[in-house]
């Protein structure tokens, strides 16, 4: 995250955590550090965090921040210029949680435009001089609009990166980041070969496929599972959290670095091992978390 | 002249407030604008059912348990697949907890800065000073909050945004020891929920409650959720629909289409709900609350032992202020209690260790069906009563979504308390500031 903010290791860090178009999970994690937050929250200087701080962001002429953390996606006029504002005037600016770094779930909306969707759901809302915030074209990740300086992806991110991130803030200092994908994280059992060519669904009757689930790699087995195109994290030091829990990855932390489009990573995958893409009921769904830079065309 | 005073804070979502006064400076109108939208209805179509459950958690980060869960629920419901008893206890048991999550970020998170506000007679402005002037509490808070995360990440895969609740069942059912270690948690959890009412009720809800009270608001109706008997009921139940003068109507979720009706407004990107069950002539014009307070005046209550007690003294102490929406905080941690209780007994009473985790039915897709199925899962959120629609095609595909969110229910209420709490402070001369603050007491009170 680059050189410290200050040589002065008792001055604390002035921070701000705002959110843009999200589910305030990002929030919630943070919130679930339990007792450790205490001295991680002490250790920062609060100022505006939407879910728990009564403080609205640059309150004054003179607010800036040494940290200015932003969840969520940006989606309308009103967050694109609370974005360009946050940029001149904090020194670091940090993508916090998927719908910051690639969209997120609220990039879905790309696939036809989010204007159209509440023309859709709520006509109402489109009569001339609604007070409404207005929809940009695209719901757009925070890098598409201002330069940042980390990204943080996870949706949420594990307790382990948010306590990690929290307490380097506190320092002022770098913090390390890693690169491998779920799968290299991922304790179930690959022999290198495909028991099906045909996708399974995850539906009663297919699923689960037989006594050995739990051992088996779930993709080997036929159930579509992103862990190779995405990036490390979900389960820290631990078993990627879906695969613990017996079901397939769906790609929350985004895709490993040199790989730009889950679904086509996907794709080349099971094409390799003459998988049916027949299978894929919903080929765009496979970039479901990284909606933003452009990843739908319309 | 009109005036727009920035978001309401320590709420999820994003809230202003518009404002309207006239020349000589007195109130003309206000409207609260709910701004978040990201449209889930449109975004779930076309999307393989299996999916679905896994995407709308991203309605909500405080409450994605519920998503999960209802939706699940729709599918089960128009695919025809049943749940085995333990898959059931399980989804209940992490549902409980998940709302004792819930009730602990929103009181003492979220709200108890307006408490002690009250208390000190000065302004505490969020988490950050509680640190500071109630360290003690903020741990246990804190501490319990975590102890819910572990939980409910052995139970969900993923505390935050679960992915474990799999159509016909429970994909990684909790061993022996996993069990064990939520047992023992549960009851740090049920501790927790008694030290949580005895330290608020005295000092903030009895004590403070005639200055609460002040606080204008309307006597609307109220919806939730009951089981067979009556009693409160959060997972599975037949919807309670209370009016203002005690008009009543018990319907299953199936039938919500018959009771309330959705209604678009410019001020909102979330629609507003509200029932017809009342007359325009009296009630508000159909609008009734939801959430804690709401379920447990339109039940008998909560059934566990000491839930029941206290819910007791609430109405004791409360009387015929009892449906005063800021009364919404102690009727939470009553239920935070009764959850802690409820969970104890499904982990003491029914062996969850017993019996297949997941459906042994088998569905597949027919080829040339060409009919739609339809679901309706409802259940109670922390933020009240939510009810996922959906219709699905014979291919198992999702052609169509209809959601109604806890919070909706609550805007038309909330709205209307605004206005009032606005005129109020704007025919004292109090400025702008003090509007926001007490408008968002009133909303914080409902759990947005
Ligand atoms: S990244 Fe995930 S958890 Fe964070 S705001 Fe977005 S949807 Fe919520
Ligand atoms: S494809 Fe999925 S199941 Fe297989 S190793 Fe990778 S993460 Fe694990
Ligand atoms: S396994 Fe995949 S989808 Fe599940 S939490 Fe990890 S990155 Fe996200």
């Amino acid at each position: 995250m680059g050189p410290p903010i200050s040589e002065d290791k008792t001055k604390r860090a002035r921070t701000a955590i705002l959110w843009l178009s999200g589910c305030a999970g990002c929030e919630a994690a943070i919130l679930s550090l339990g007792r450790s937050l205490i001295q991680l929250y002490q250790g920062l200087l609060m100022d505006a965090f939407f879910l728990v701080e009564d403080r609205l962001p640059f309150s004054s002429q003179d607010t800036h921040y040494d940290y200015l953390l932003f969840t969520g996606a940006v989606a309308t006029e009103g967050q694109l210029a609370l974005v360009e504002e946050g940029r001149r005037r904090s020194k670091r600016i940090i993508a916090l949680g998927t719908c910051a770094t690639h969209g997120g779930i609220p990039a879905m909306a790309n696939r036809l435009g989010l204007g159209e969707v509440a023309k859709e759901i709520n006509p109402s809302t489109k009569r001339s001089g609604s007070v409404l915030p207005k929809f940009l074209p695209d719901v757009l990740a925070l890098d598409e609009v201002v330069t940042v300086d980390l990204l943080v992806p996870g949706c949420p991110p594990s307790p382990k990166e948010l306590k990690g991130l929290l307490k380097a803030m506190g320092h002022m200092g770098p913090r390390p980041t890693g690169g491998k994908s779920v799968c290299d994280h991922c304790p179930m059992e690959r022999q290198g070969r495909f028991e099906t060519k045909i996708l399974r669904r995850l539906l009663p009757g297919s699923y689960p496929p037989s006594a050995t689930l739990g051992n088996r790699c779930l993709l080997e087995e036929g159930f579509l599972c992103l862990g190779p195109v995405t990036l490390a994290g979900c389960g820290a030091d631990g078993p990627p959290l879906c695969l613990k829990a017996h079901v397939p990855c769906r790609g929350c932390y985004g895709p490993v670095p040199g790989c730009h489009n889950q679904l086509l990573g996907m794709a080349t995958i099971l094409s390799t091992h003459g998988v049916s893409l027949e299978g894929l009921l919903d080929p765009g769904g496979l970039n479901r978390f990284i909606g933003a830079h452009g990843i739908y065309t319309r | 002249m009109k005036k727009t005073i920035h978001p309401i804070t320590r709420i999820e979502g994003h809230a202003d407030i518009e404002l309207e006064v006239d020349g000589k400076g007195r109130f003309k109108s206000l409207r609260l604008l709910i701004g978040s939208f990201r449209g889930f209805e449109k975004l779930l179509e076309g999307r393989p059912v299996e999916e679905v459950p896994r995407i709308v958690t991203r309605i909500c980060g405080l409450c994605p348990w519920s998503h999960h869960l209802a939706s699940v629920k729709a599918i089960e419901r128009a695919l025809g697949i049943d749940v085995p008893p333990r898959a059931e206890a399980l989804r209940r048991l992490a549902f409980l907890i998940s709302h004792i999550q819930d009730k602990i970020l929103h009181f003492f998170l979220m709200s108890l800065p307006d408490f002690l506000s009250m208390d000190e007679g000065r302004r505490v402005s969020g988490l950050g000073e509680v640190l500071k002037m109630e360290p003690e509490v903020a741990k246990r808070a804190l501490e319990a909050k975590k102890t819910c995360f572990d939980l409910l990440e052995i139970l969900g895969g993923k505390a935050i945004h679960p992915v474990s609740i799999v159509i016909g069942g429970v994909a990684s059912p909790p061993g022996k020891e996993a069990l064990r270690t939520i047992k023992r948690a549960t009851k740090r959890l049920l501790e927790f929920s008694k030290w949580a009412l005895s330290y608020s009720k005295e000092r903030f809800f009895i004590s403070l409650k005639e200055s609460l009270w002040e606080i204008p608001c309307e006597k609307t109706g109220f919806l939730g959720t009951v089981d067979e008997d009556g009693w409160l009921e959060l997972y599975h139940g037949n919807l309670k629909l209370l009016g203002p003068t005690g008009e009543v109507a018990l319907f299953q979720g199936e039938d919500y289409g018959d009771y309330l009706v959705e209604e678009e407004v410019d001020w909102s990107y979330s629609k507003l709900v509200k029932t017809d069950l009342w007359g325009s002539g009296h009630g508000q014009r159909g609008i009734y609350r939801v959430n804690a307070l709401s379920r447990l005046l339109v039940s008998k209550g909560p059934s566990t032992r000491m839930a029941q007690g206290e819910y007791g003294q609430f109405l004791s102490e409360l009387g015929t202020h009892a449906w005063h929406p800021m009364n919404y905080h102690w009727a939470r941690l009553i239920e935070m209690l009764y959850c802690a209780e409820e969970a104890l007994k499904i982990l003491e009473g029914i062996d969850l260790l017993e019996g297949p985790a997941l459906s042994s039915r088998t569905w597949v897709a027919e080829a040339g069906d060409t009919r739609r199925y339809t679901g309706i899962g409802s259940l109670e959120a922390p933020r009240g009563t939510l009810i996922h629609h959906y219709e699905i095609d014979s291919k198992g595909i999702l052609r169509q979504a209809n959601l109604i969110v806890g919070t909706t229910h609550n805007i038309a209420p909330m709205a209307e308390d605004a206005q009032r709490i606005a005129e109020g402070c704007i025919e004292r001369g109090e400025g702008l500031e003090r509007v926001r603050e007490k408008v968002a007491l009133v909303v914080r009170a409902h759990d947005p």
